[in-house]
């Protein structure tokens, strides 16, 4: 095949194009040796990193996570109840639950030394990437072997098209791909040379900084407005309560978990095992119900899983007025989901150490 | 689809297989018809009626002019195509720039107008496809060739995926007898399409790509940059649409050699071009050509009085610059090279005598050239004349209040590219890869496509040519 006018056989096309794969990985690991992912990362990450250390307890999860668990009222609480923490938030918007592992992964490896829990939010593994964010580092970035491997099974348990399914299977496949041979990042490195600084969807604010955003602050509450936007988010939330409320787990059309969303979940309880740092599980105030994880945590696979998707048991974390929108909570919502964390948190502690809980 | 894109490697890949996996020749060319409409169904399925109905059309029209027994059956059938051709790409293309345009001028007399609001989508590669298919009707007519009687031939000859939407234009001349022989996967020069790719995709990717960003930061917002980004911006966009069109071009051809096609070049190392005629001897050759065998001759060519020929060469560079694109820029840029054309021409006439040039006048026709193919790209690029005209303004006089300065890491990628140019064009033609083992030269091109695909951003700018 590399013949310019005469012919050759399969089997040396086939050791061409395998030399040809060698030598393009070996450039890539060669030269990519110098641009370190490291340099990538947003602000969050980079603070972590260098600060770390001053943490015991760690968040990490989606915008549940970075919008709505409070570090300072978490701390408060648990210096009341006579257990007192140092929390960070590491909260990332839009995260789905492969993300969530790689950074779970990724702050396990920074080997800190004051590290002694984390608290990932659960969440279902959503397979699909919006078009916008298809070349997204952050999307790029977890593309290892086995989360692409994953994400790339998880459309055969949605209710999703054979077009899209095989789409979605091919572009994790093509962004594993784009990872592996680091394309775009000498491009990055010349982008970001002409332009200043690339924009850090994650900016770090002040030296105190606890990772956590409040709704509030960063947008005025719909609340305030008196607007059809909240208007609309209103009767969603008044629906979605009624919703949760009346239905009962029997009556749920909950699918089961995937393969792939379990496979993610009891791994980073397996890595935070073998790092002896002890792991919490949260399944935050939703609106749907999410009994799957329930039962993972009654038959024992999971362990330490707090659950706050019950509207009986936590009425004010589905209550409007603690509200921003269906999918949030507002800052005071956020005090008060912080503080019932916190609560379980010292609670659970209580009971067994990490060392115990791994 | 772009050529750049991971789904395309995957399409291709299928289509190279299976197309070398058949045995015959119609079934080939069935299955290489069947990719190419696939290929164009991935940007939008409903314009594949409008390529089948072009082929249709020039296909029934050679048939015609070629069974009719005078002339006037003959030119009634070339107009028949003429019409339904150039009435779809009107339609398609330039519908709303004439009604903008009539608009302005009765607003511009003080007469009511009301506005239409149609929106109409440009079919991709329009341009293209639509000027292939007419060389086929007017070259029948001309008499330069039989018809062919294969309906599947000739919608393949339109169609056919690795040039159907920015070229190169493709004559049936050379196409169609590609077509009747059954092709052998031996004659393929394997090692040169790959190459040729490689380029492509570099220059599409890692010049083209990686410049844009700051082209399009200049061109929306001038008044913030200063006098030397506004020279940089236009180098640097000299740099883009090269590296973008004659990128795609190389693609296009090394895919077409891939599957046992022949495709003419479509750039000649046009940045080096000693005048502006060789300019356009260099740049975007099958439309140049085209515009010339179609056009120009037509009305009347290099015959007539020095002002006639002037004419000629004006309006064939004005309609060539609204073949670009349906607005006034395009115009004015067209018509900036039909001045320079004129002008050109002159000069030649009046400085015979002085010929060969001094070495040190030899060097000044490419600078000058150049200098002025890349300022006529600001109309090219601006979004109006205006835009364009307030950065020419500030490119020839100054007088830019922005205070933003040209990066120098551009300054210094561009002097690079314009390095690599010269050097490249002292090479052309040799081969060095044939010197090399087959497992050397694999090496090699897995070393090259990585580093290509690091220097490559992930978000590709779509193909500028794509919007003609």
């Amino acid at each position: 095949m590399w013949r310019s006018s005469r012919a050759g056989s399969l089997p040396s096309d086939l050791l061409n194009v395998g030399v040809a794969l060698v030598a393009a990985m070996l450039t890539v690991h060669v030269v990519g040796a110098a641009l370190t992912e490291e340099s990538s990362l947003p602000g969050k990450f980079s603070y972590l990193r260098d600060r770390g250390d001053r943490f015991d307890v760690i968040f990490v999860g989606t915008s549940r996570t970075l919008y709505q668990v409070d570090p300072t009222h978490f701390d408060r609480r648990t210096a009341l109840l006579g257990l007192p923490t140092r929390s960070f938030n590491f909260g990332l918007v839009g995260g789905k639950l492969t993300e969530v592992d790689y950074t779970v992964r990724w702050v396990l490896d920074r080997e800190s030394e004051n590290l002694e829990w984390l608290v990932v939010e659960l969440n279902r593994l959503n397979p699909l990437t919006a078009k916008k964010n298809r070349n997204n580092d952050r999307v790029i970035r977890w593309h290892s072997l086995r989360r692409t491997f994953l994400a790339s099974i998880a459309p055969f348990g949605e209710h999703i098209g054979a077009i899209e399914r095989s789409q979605t299977i091919l572009d994790h496949w093509r962004q594993f791909g784009l990872r592996a041979l680091r394309v775009g990042s000498l491009a990055r490195a010349f982008e970001s040379s002409l332009s200043g600084n690339t924009t850090d969807p994650f900016p770090v604010h002040g030296s105190e900084y606890d990772g956590f955003v409040s709704l509030d602050a960063s947008r005025p509450h719909p609340a305030k407005r008196r607007n059809r936007e909240w208007k609309q988010a209103f009767e969603e939330i008044v629906k979605n309560h009624r919703r949760i409320t009346e239905t009962k787990p029997s009556e749920s059309d909950e699918p089961p978990l995937s393969f792939a969303t379990r496979n993610l979940v009891l791994g980073i309880q397996r890595a935070c095992a073998k790092r002896g740092v002890g792991i919490v599980f949260v399944i935050p105030p939703v609106f749907e119900r999410w009994d799957a994880f329930t039962k993972m945590g009654e038959r024992g696979e999971i362990e330490n899983l707090f659950s706050f998707n019950d509207p009986f048991a936590h009425p004010g974390l589905f209550n409007p007025r603690n509200r921003w929108n269906v999918g949030h909570l507002n800052a005071r919502g956020a005090k008060i989901y912080s503080r019932a964390l916190a609560e379980a948190f010292v609670e659970m502690r209580r009971v067994r150490s990490p060392s115990q809980s791994s | 689809m772009l050529f750049v894109e991971f789904r395309f490697a995957v399409f291709f890949a299928v289509a190279f297989l299976v197309h070398w996996a058949l045995r015959r020749n119609a079934l080939r060319k069935a299955w290489l018809l069947a990719c190419s409409y696939a290929f164009y169904a991935g940007w939008d399925w409903r314009f594949v009626g409008l390529i089948a109905l072009s082929t249709l059309i020039d296909y029934l029209a050679g048939r015609c002019i070629y069974a009719s027994r005078t002339q006037a059956a003959r030119r009634r059938w070339v107009t028949i195509s003429l019409v339904a051709n150039l009435g779809i790409l009107g339609f398609f293309k330039y519908f709303g720039f004439f009604v903008d345009s009539a608009t302005h001028f009765l607003l511009w007399l003080g007469l009511p107008t009301s506005q239409s609001s149609l929106e109409i989508i440009l079919p991709l590669g329009i341009s293209f496809y639509t000027f292939q298919s007419l060389s086929y009707s007017i070259d029948v007519y001309r008499g330069r060739f039989e018809p062919t009687r294969n309906l599947l031939d000739f919608a393949l000859y339109v169609g056919f995926f690795p040039q159907l939407v920015a070229g190169p234009i493709v004559r049936a001349a050379s196409f169609l007898p590609q077509l009747r022989v059954v092709r052998r996967f031996e004659d393929v020069d394997v090692r040169a399409a790959l190459v040729l790719f490689l380029i492509g995709f570099f220059k599409k990717t890692c010049v083209a790509d990686n410049v844009a960003p700051f082209v399009d930061r200049v061109f929306e917002n001038p008044s913030a940059f200063d006098f030397a980004a506004h020279w940089m911006a236009v180098l640097a966009y000299a740099a883009q649409v090269y590296g973008d069109f004659s990128g795609y071009s190389d693609m296009a051809i090394s895919c077409a050699a891939l599957l046992g096609f022949k495709l003419s070049p479509n750039f000649r190392f046009p940045y080096l071009a000693s005048s502006i005629a060789d300019f356009w001897r260099r740049w975007h050759i099958s439309l140049s050509t085209w515009l010339r065998d179609y056009l120009f001759f037509s009305l009347g060519g290099n015959r007539g009085t020095r002002a006639r020929v002037g004419w000629n060469l004006m309006i064939t560079m004005v309609l060539g610059g609204l073949w670009h694109g349906a607005g006034w820029n395009f115009v004015f840029w067209g018509f900036l090279h039909g001045i320079a054309l004129a002008v050109h021409r002159v000069w030649q006439h009046r400085t015979k005598a002085w010929r060969p040039w001094p070495p040190i006048l030899a060097w000044l026709g490419p600078l000058a050239t150049f200098a002025f193919v890349a300022f006529s790209f600001v109309f090219f690029r601006a979004s109006d004349v205006e835009t364009g005209m307030a950065m020419a303004r500030t490119l020839l006089f100054g007088g830019s209040t922005g205070e933003l300065g040209p990066p120098p890491v551009l300054s210094a990628f561009v002097a690079l590219l314009g390095a690599a140019h010269l050097t490249a064009a002292k090479f052309q033609g040799e081969r060095p890869w044939d010197r090399l083992p087959s497992l050397g030269f694999a090496a090699l091109l897995g070393v090259a496509s990585a580093l290509v695909l690091m220097l490559s951003p992930r978000e590709s700018t779509p193909f500028i040519y794509f919007q003609f």
